[in-house]
């Protein structure tokens, strides 16, 4: 018979039993009643007959017990039986029971969730079909600063890199989508015809045909815009839907995997950037590149050809001595050794957050064990073998994993959830889905039930070891508090949390510092920063004027300025200018162009001079306004108010000087020279509205919007926020690690604190008798509280000491992310370790309490 | 016959005995108890409540199944039958026990 029907019986014969005893109870009184009947036949009288039957049919209750004995099936229901005790007591503890399945559940849950997101950002393979030949290509300016490409570049370099490969170029933009319903902002990019065909992007519908058809644009569309605006209608290859206000024809859509070349993007247009020129097109500097080599071509040469091409009379000038002008990242293929050490430098993480988790159940279960060698004792001393004890001890041990490790799932699934809404909204661009990864699940609840089933060992051993009548005569462990193995999970956890801790300390104050930098503007305004198109026909100075003019009439709004970008971002700050710095080399600078209240509604600080007024338009004397920073390049000590400097080859004369700004949208990144221009005077196309709001932005945009649609029924919003929300984005890398080691270091705390209690309760518990002859002989409640308090800072002082040195290789690992704080800085080690010691003093504190109850004459009675 | 002539049972031979006893008709097991007395000439005497111990064991290794029936005094009861492995089983067990006999015979005569 095969062993699965064996089991599967036998499992069944645990579940029947009742049915069992109920059939065999039937079937031996139907015997009985036979024989009885059989005798009487035979001549014997009722009653003797009944006796008769008894005697033949024999010991009936001996014979139900046999029949038992049968269907007994040793370990099942050995198993089962444990099972039932294992649960009676967890629940006989319950307090130390929720610790342990909480514990593990934030091991599991939280490791799980954290890393399944990291896999995903860090390592998800791109679906591009043979990644390694594909390049994105890097060129440096004059200055070393990275620049980005003109569609002029991408002309000469796809030339000069032909025989290599083949060059692609995009941009990214927003783009309007006509609706029936009204108008929508995609993200998308604007691209070289043969850019989708390059990175081997495979489409679910259509192809990737990205010209002319008929002399309409054809675009290719998203997965996930094709499900959503289009309903997944099949018919979509050749339809026609309206872009940016322009006819154009659908010729594929891309399958759901392919969202960008860039991580976590999806896009959801792509469009041949050659139909959408207009005038003046070529130069600006939006584009990418990506370039596909041919099989063998080395990527040095490739980029010392491509750098050539663009350098020289008529073209860039060439990158500061000792700078790659032009350089080939292999962005996309996964490099193998990178790969191996950022999976294992993941895997070390996890291991010591799950360490910590685990090292807490161990630890509990510890304690519990010294706490309940009598019952071991006593069940051996009534016959069940050793084994039979661990294996009860593994039994329960088992059982909490796998509570934890459920609970623990969903925990995982509700932080993805989270994870994944906060980071999509941080901008549109995102298309983040990370889902469970049930590698890393299987590790970490692996590692946890591994852990658990050691530290369940552990008493096992302790059982082995009994001395059986020593145990129950005294009924209370030795002396000792507790073995080296509790100290040394301690001590890890503490020195974990410690490092942790200090990480959150430190980024908490790059946070703050980061949080007081000014932008280049006030960063309390009331603002309502709104990216436009305008539709009309005007020139966009006419239009800023105009519509400024209406909405300041607004009730609620005080004032209203325009500019050409928004401070604070990457792209659109990307716009620079050269200025000729009087006996030195020219500099790049940044630049934007503002409206005459642009200073007064940002808040922007003056620090000499005037800003922009009307008379500054069109006809009058070129001005500008620069920062403090190019002032003292350009003009070191001297007032630079009346001065003349000549910025993209016009002079203009300096009217004012204001506070510096970061140059992109990392506050972390040190002042740069920057230029405001007059937004009469040079501006176009796209612009950005701030409106000051007299109380909350928010509630203005309604009415705002309503009355530049009845200015310009034209218009396009492109991105409608608060200033409040925009300093958020360029906050958040900052505000994100803050709150993750912030979250990871309390978590930390809290767990060593729970594992410290614990050990300290038991070992009060154990001590009552000493603790009794000690306050018997005079020792003063004070004396043993103290007494209490300084175990438990002694069991932590190496897990702390080892935690500031785990702190300080940390903290020289993230130097560069941290804004102003000095990896060897006093208050992170001092703030550090003092949260230890009161989390030491806080656990022991119950504990302690408890011990300055004791009752001496109790305790030594008790015995 | 008396007390004496009574053999121990070896647990395999009940096993054999009851096999054979059901190998023509399913039986109850007071039946069965009636029927191996019988096939012995009442010299292997089994305590009837030993009986069932040694039927829910062979139910158990899927030589014989049980069904619950009506006997041939209207009474309600559990019938016994031969499974198609227990039918194999008690050939092979029957060839072993005639070779096992017939050398034990031969040893016993020869000596």
């Amino acid at each position: 018979m095969s062993i699965l029907r064996t089991v599967l019986r036998r499992l069944r014969s645990l579940f029947g039993r009742r049915r069992f005893e109920d059939e065999m109870a039937d079937e031996m009184r139907c015997h009985l009643e036979m024989q009885e009947a059989a005798n009487r036949t035979a001549g014997m009288d009722p009653d003797e007959a009944r006796c008769a039957a008894r005697r033949q049919f024999g010991h009936i209750d001996g014979a139900k017990e046999a029949a038992r004995d049968q269907r007994r099936l040793g370990l099942v229901e050995d198993l089962a039986r444990d099972l039932r005790f294992a649960v009676r007591m967890l629940a006989k503890t319950p307090g130390a029971t929720a610790l342990s399945i909480v514990s593990i559940a934030l091991g599991i849950g939280a490791t799980t969730a954290l890393f399944s997101l990291a896999d995903e950002v860090l390592f998800n393979p791109f679906p591009f079909p043979k990644p390694h030949e594909l390049y994105n290509v890097y060129a440096r300016d004059e200055h070393g600063r990275f620049v980005r490409f003109t569609w002029r570049d991408y002309e000469v370099m796809s030339q000069a890199g032909a025989s290599f490969g083949q060059l692609a170029a995009s941009s990214k933009h927003g783009f309007l989508l006509e609706r029936p319903d009204g108008e929508e902002t995609l993200a998308g990019r604007a691209v070289s015809s043969n850019m989708l065909t390059l990175i081997g992007a495979r489409t679910v519908l259509g192809g990737t045909a990205l010209g002319l058809a008929d002399g309409v644009p054809q675009v290719v569309i998203s997965h996930r815009l094709w499900r959503k605006d289009f309903s997944s209608a099949p018919s979509i290859v050749g339809r026609h839907i309206r872009v940016n206000r322009r006819d154009c024809v659908v010729s594929g859509v891309l399958r759901p995997d392919y969202g960008d070349i860039s991580r976590l993007m999806v896009l959801d247009l792509w469009i041949g950037a050659e139909t959408q020129f207009q005038k003046g097109q070529k130069d600006v500097d939006d584009y990418e590149f990506v370039m596909r080599l041919n099989p063998g071509v080395r990527p040095r040469a490739v980029a010392a050809a491509l750098d050539a091409s663009i350098r020289g009379p008529g073209g860039r000038r060439p990158a500061p001595v000792g700078v790659p002008g032009t350089r080939l990242g292999a962005d996309y293929s996964m490099n193998w050794t990178q790969k191996a050490i950022g999976g294992g430098v993941l895997l070390a993480l996890l291991s010591l957050l799950l360490f910590v988790s685990c090292a807490n159940v161990a630890q509990m279960k510890l304690a519990q064990a010294e706490a309940r060698k009598r019952e071991f004792a006593m069940r051996i001393a009534l016959g069940s073998g050793p084994w039979a004890v661990a294996r009860q001890l593994l039994i329960e041990a088992g059982l909490l994993s796998t509570i934890g490790a459920a609970w623990g799932v969903l925990l995982a699934q509700g932080l993805l959830y989270w994870l994944n809404l906060i980071i999509n909204s941080i901008t549109p661009w995102f298309g983040l889905q990370v889902r469970l990864d049930w590698d890393i699940l299987g590790f970490s609840a692996g590692a946890t039930a591994a852990a658990l089933l050691l530290a369940g060992l552990a008493p096992a051993r302790l059982v082995m070891k009994l001395d059986l009548t020593q145990v129950l005569q005294l009924g209370q462990g030795t002396g000792r508090t507790s073995g080296w193995l509790q100290r040394a999970l301690i001590s890890g956890q503490t020195a974990i949390s410690v490092a942790i801790f200090g990480l959150a300390v430190l980024f908490l104050q790059s946070f703050h510092h980061a949080a007081a930098v000014r932008p280049g503007f006030d960063p309390d305004k009331s603002l309502l920063v709104m990216n436009v198109a305008p539709g009309l026909g005007l020139s966009s100075g006419d239009w800023a004027n105009q519509a400024g003019e209406r909405l300041a009439a607004l009730p609620g709004v005080k004032g209203v300025a325009a500019a050409r970008c928004l401070p604070l971002t990457g792209s659109g700050n990307g716009q620079r200018v050269s200025v000729d710095i009087p006996g030195g080399a020219p500099l790049a600078c940044g630049v934007n162009s503002v409206g005459p209240n642009y200073f007064a509604v940002m808040g922007t600080r003056l620090l000499a001079g005037r800003g922009f007024e009307p008379r500054d338009a069109n006809g009058g004397t070129a001005v500008a306004v620069i920062s403090r920073e190019l002032a003292g390049c350009a003009f070191g000590g001297r007032d630079p108010i009346g001065e003349w400097l000549v910025i993209d080859g016009q002079k203009r004369q300096i009217t004012g000087v204001t506070e510096d700004l970061p140059p992109s949208a990392n506050l972390h990144e040190h002042p740069q020279p920057y230029v405001y221009l007059p937004y009469e005077q040079k501006g176009h196309g796209e612009l950005v509205l701030f409106v000051e709001a007299a109380q909350m932005p928010d509630s203005l945009a309604p009415s705002v919007r309503s009355e530049l649609k009845r200015f310009d029924p034209e218009i396009a919003f492109f991105q409608v926020k608060t200033l409040r929300q925009h300093l958020d984005f360029a906050l958040f890398p900052d505000r994100a690690a803050a709150l993750v080691t912030t979250t990871l270091g309390s978590l930390g705390f809290l767990l060593t604190a729970a594992g410290l209690f614990g050990v300290l309760q038991f070992a009060v518990n154990r001590r009552t008798r000493e603790i009794g002859v000690r306050m018997a002989l005079g020792a003063d409640r004070r004396e043993v509280r103290w007494m209490i308090l300084r175990e438990s800072l002694r069991t932590i002082a190496w897990g702390l000491v080892l935690g500031l040195v785990l702190l300080a290789m940390a903290a020289r690992f993230f130097k560069s992310a941290v804004l102003d704080v000095s990896p060897l800085d006093p208050w992170t080690y001092g703030i550090s370790a003092a949260a230890a010691v009161l989390v030491a003093l806080a656990a022991a504190w119950l504990p302690a309490l408890r011990a300055t109850k004791i009752d001496p004459v109790e305790a030594l009675r008790a015995e | 016959m008396g007390k004496d002539d009574k053999t121990d049972l070896l647990q395999g031979t009940l096993d054999m005995l009851i096999l054979r006893a059901l190998q023509h008709e399913p039986m109850h097991g007071f039946g069965i108890s009636g029927r191996l007395r019988q096939m012995s000439d009442e010299v292997l005497q089994v305590e009837q409540g030993s009986l069932y111990p040694a039927l829910y064991r062979l139910v158990d290794q899927g030589l014989i199944k049980s069904e619950w029936g009506v006997s041939e005094n209207n009474r309600k009861a559990r019938f016994y039958s031969l499974t198609a492995a227990g039918r194999r089983q008690l050939d092979a067990e029957t060839a072993n026990w005639a070779k096992l006999s017939a050398a034990i015979n031969l040893v016993l005569r020869g000596a």
